[in-house]
């Protein structure tokens, strides 16, 4: 247990570089770009999508080092002058790390959620340090974090052996089509990425409250893992959903009341992750992978459609968060003892 | 002299315009592609997967 935690805080950590690396880099060379939109959306295909496949890879030869790889494409992407090629690599290279951090935290963990929670939860922190960062050519401070990130995977590397499986992580119904499940699963994930971009935050309007924002998020997601382990997945996954409703939507326009529901809302993060490692246990990658794919699919109806007014925002997050809600209910085991 | 002159501020535009559409078609193509392919190697994995099971 005391290890899973381990891992899972220094995967935040490179998760955390990570992201800063990436944000860095797309605002810095694409920021200004008319073709901004578009570098946008590839970069959320080509670093979510792809998760799937080097996923399926890592289930089939654990011991492959897709970690480390991916940290160096990421840093020869940041020294690289040629635009595309960089860029191309950069997804690559994180669609690479993330799935060695899924592998990491969720393999030989003793069935706890706390260790991926933790690790999903750092990037969060990283989003808007690197958007910040994106502004100075301080390119020195991206590089630096991953070079420290690539010490980290290469130590966590050497000190773990983790056999390629989740065992032991155990919070679905088992009862249903593996098929179906899946499918709920992955609904429950772009459900709630789309909710993401459709939550009213017209009080957030400096790069403090996006920091706020962010952090918040963060600690949200590693909270959710944390917290299943404790309570109970099940528990954890309707309660911060019902308790984060009416902060979303009464929290336009104040800032603690939002971010509440905002941190409420992220803490299913690790939970529908782990639902679907539950049901695939040997196959922790292509579990992660079907959750990125699930992101993605939930993202890019928000680069085109968003509701307009605020009543719009609360009917969609409201009707949404509902559906969710009923995913959780059918898909996921009850909490009780007898009940396991 | 004349004509070309309008040709060229009215020809700009409008590569403009084709350039972000062909961007826009290539950049959903890719999307797309990348879609199938995950989705198709999560259909195969998995149900190789319960190919196993039901032969356990």
């Amino acid at each position: 247990m005391k290890r899973g935690i381990t891992r899972g805080i220094l995967y935040a950590v490179v998760h955390f570089s990570l992201e800063v690396a990436c944000f860095y880099f797309i605002f810095n060379r694409f920021g200004q770009s008319q073709y901004w939109v578009l570098f946008a959306l590839l970069y959320d295909c080509l670093a979510f999508v792809p998760q799937a496949l080097f996923g399926a890879l890592q289930d089939r030869f654990p011991r492959l080092d897709l970690g480390t790889c991916g940290a160096v494409m990421v840093i020869t992407a940041l020294l690289l002058p040629f635009d595309i090629i960089a860029f191309i690599m950069l997804c690559f290279g994180n669609a690479l790390v993330h799935i060695s951090g899924a592998h990491y935290t969720l393999c030989d963990v003793e069935g706890r959620l706390a260790p991926s929670g933790i690790f999903v939860g750092g990037g969060s922190f990283g989003v808007i340090i690197g958007q910040l960062l994106s502004k100075t050519e301080l390119v020195i401070i991206p590089l630096a974090l991953m070079a420290v990130s690539v010490i980290i995977i290469c130590l966590i590397r050497r000190s773990v052996s983790v056999s390629g499986r989740a065992d032991g992580i155990d919070i679905a119904d088992k009862n249903m089509p593996i098929w179906i499940f899946i499918l709920l699963m992955f609904t429950a994930v772009a459900v709630r990425a789309y909710i993401g971009y459709a939550i009213p935050i017209a009080w957030k309007s400096s790069a403090l409250d996006s920091v706020i924002l962010f952090f918040v998020m963060g600690i949200g997601k590693m909270l959710g893992g944390v917290f299943s382990d404790i309570i109970g997945a099940k528990r954890t996954a309707i309660f911060s959903l019902i308790l984060s409703l009416p902060f979303m939507l009464f929290g336009n326009s104040n800032m603690l009341v939002s971010v509440i529901g905002v941190g409420l809302f992220s803490m299913t993060m690790a939970i529908t992750l782990g639902a679907l490692v539950s049901r695939l246990s040997d196959m922790p990658g292509i579990s992660f992978g079907i959750t990125t794919v699930g992101l993605f699919i939930g993202t890019m109806p928000a680069f085109f459609v968003l509701p307009k007014t605020l009543l719009a925002n609360q009917v969609t997050v409201t009707l949404l968060t509902v559906t969710v809600i009923i995913i959780f209910i059918f898909g996921l085991k009850g909490d009780r003892k007898d009940e396991k | 002299m004349k004509n070309n002159m309008l040709m060229d501020v009215v020809a700009e535009p409008n590569a403009d315009r084709i350039f972000t559409g062909a961007a826009g078609v290539l950049t959903a193509v890719v999307v797309v592609a990348v879609i199938a392919v995950a989705v198709a190697f999560i259909i195969r994995a998995v149900n190789k997967k319960n190919k196993n099971n039901k032969g356990e």
